[in-house]
């Protein structure tokens, strides 16, 4: 018995000292990703979007005849040094998802190598793109009723 | 003792010594000159092996010995190594040498145009004011796209041919149920 609780111990020690020795698991900053539904009419959308979300959606209307735009979910994770994290905004659904992992910090931000997933399927994947502060990435993703939806993903600090 | 040698070939041979040469001899060799074969016995020897091998009789493969004999005693030709072909004897080359300083000259004509020519006064295009991350597709959906549009203040992909979320599914719900399931 004595036995068996020491190797449970000894287990634990060294589950819990290889966390804290690996500097990979650092958070170096915070990540976060918004559905917003856009669309041309207003029947399910809203202009509701936050005043942080940092959106310059001037000339999409004549671009892509979004009028009206609707906040859906957000989610906000960790940035890990070495290690690579989900966004995942809607979380009752596998519909849309990001991984993204660091590779290297930039004077303003992070450069940031980005996959889009679709139920579980990767879509496709950015790497070395620069994320700063204030500088956001939309990424104009599936169709759904009578618009489209956007995935927005910003630095926060 | 080469003194003896010479002496027994010559007595052998037939030549006549004179009386101090034999008298040497005597005295050197002693009972030893006696056993030696006498000038009569080879002479005899002689006689008895013509007469025993016929003088018309062919020489075995004198072919063969004769043609090795006139080898070695014909001379050599001296050859030039086969890698140092004058120029002079092979006209193949010479028109090949020809050939190539001409094409070398007519770069050499080019390359120093280039050079003279005064440059065009247009600028060269300039490289894109924003970094360009075009995404890699993992999809065999040939009509799947996803195009990178810069923008001053935001980055923008436009990703066209994705399946469309069907209309039956209810986001708006799918998020409030768990933001709802955070809130308790």
């Amino acid at each position: 018995m004595n036995i068996k609780l020491l190797s449970i111990l000894l287990l634990l020690t060294l589950h819990l000292g290889a966390n804290t020795l690996d500097p990979g698991k650092e958070v170096v900053g915070k990540l976060s990703g918004t559905i917003i539904y856009a669309s041309e009419t207003a029947n399910q959308a809203a202009n509701n979007l936050p005043e942080e979300q940092h959106l310059d959606t001037s000339g999409w209307e004549q671009k892509w005849g979004f009028k009206h735009y609707r906040r859906i979910g957000n989610d906000t994770q960790a940035i890990y040094r070495s290690y690579e994290n989900w966004l995942k905004p809607i979380k009752g659904s596998d519909q849309i998802m990001l991984s993204y992992s660091v590779v290297k910090p930039t004077d303003d931000g992070y450069e940031i190598d980005l996959s889009f997933w679709q139920e579980q399927r990767k879509v496709f994947r950015t790497t070395s793109l620069i994320l700063e502060e204030k500088k956001p990435l939309i990424i104009l993703g599936p169709k759904w009723r009578d618009g489209q939806l956007l995935f927005a993903i910003e630095l926060k600090d | 003792m080469n003194d003896n040698k010479e002496l027994i070939v010559r007595w052998q041979d037939g030549e006549l010594l004179t009386e101090a040469e034999i008298q040497h001899l005597e005295q050197t060799l002693g009972e030893e000159l006696h056993q030696l074969p006498t000038p009569e016995n080879l002479s005899s020897l002689q006689s008895q092996l013509r007469e025993a091998y016929p003088a018309d009789a062919d020489i075995p493969n004198a072919d063969l010995f004769q043609r090795s004999l006139m080898e070695q005693l014909a001379p050599r030709e001296v050859t030039p190594p086969s890698n140092v072909i004058p120029i002079s004897s092979s006209p193949k080359y010479f028109w090949w040498a020809i050939g190539s300083s001409m094409a070398a000259c007519f770069m050499l004509g080019i390359i120093l145009t280039n050079l003279m020519t005064p440059r065009a006064t247009t600028p060269v295009a300039q490289a894109p004011a924003y970094p360009v991350y075009q995404p890699v597709i993992y999809s065999a959906n040939k009509n799947l796209s996803a195009d990178y549009q810069p923008a001053s203040q935001q980055h923008i992909i436009v990703v066209e041919g994705l399946e469309a979320i069907p209309d039956e599914v209810d986001l708006f719900k799918l998020a409030e149920s768990q933001n709802t399931q955070n809130e308790y």
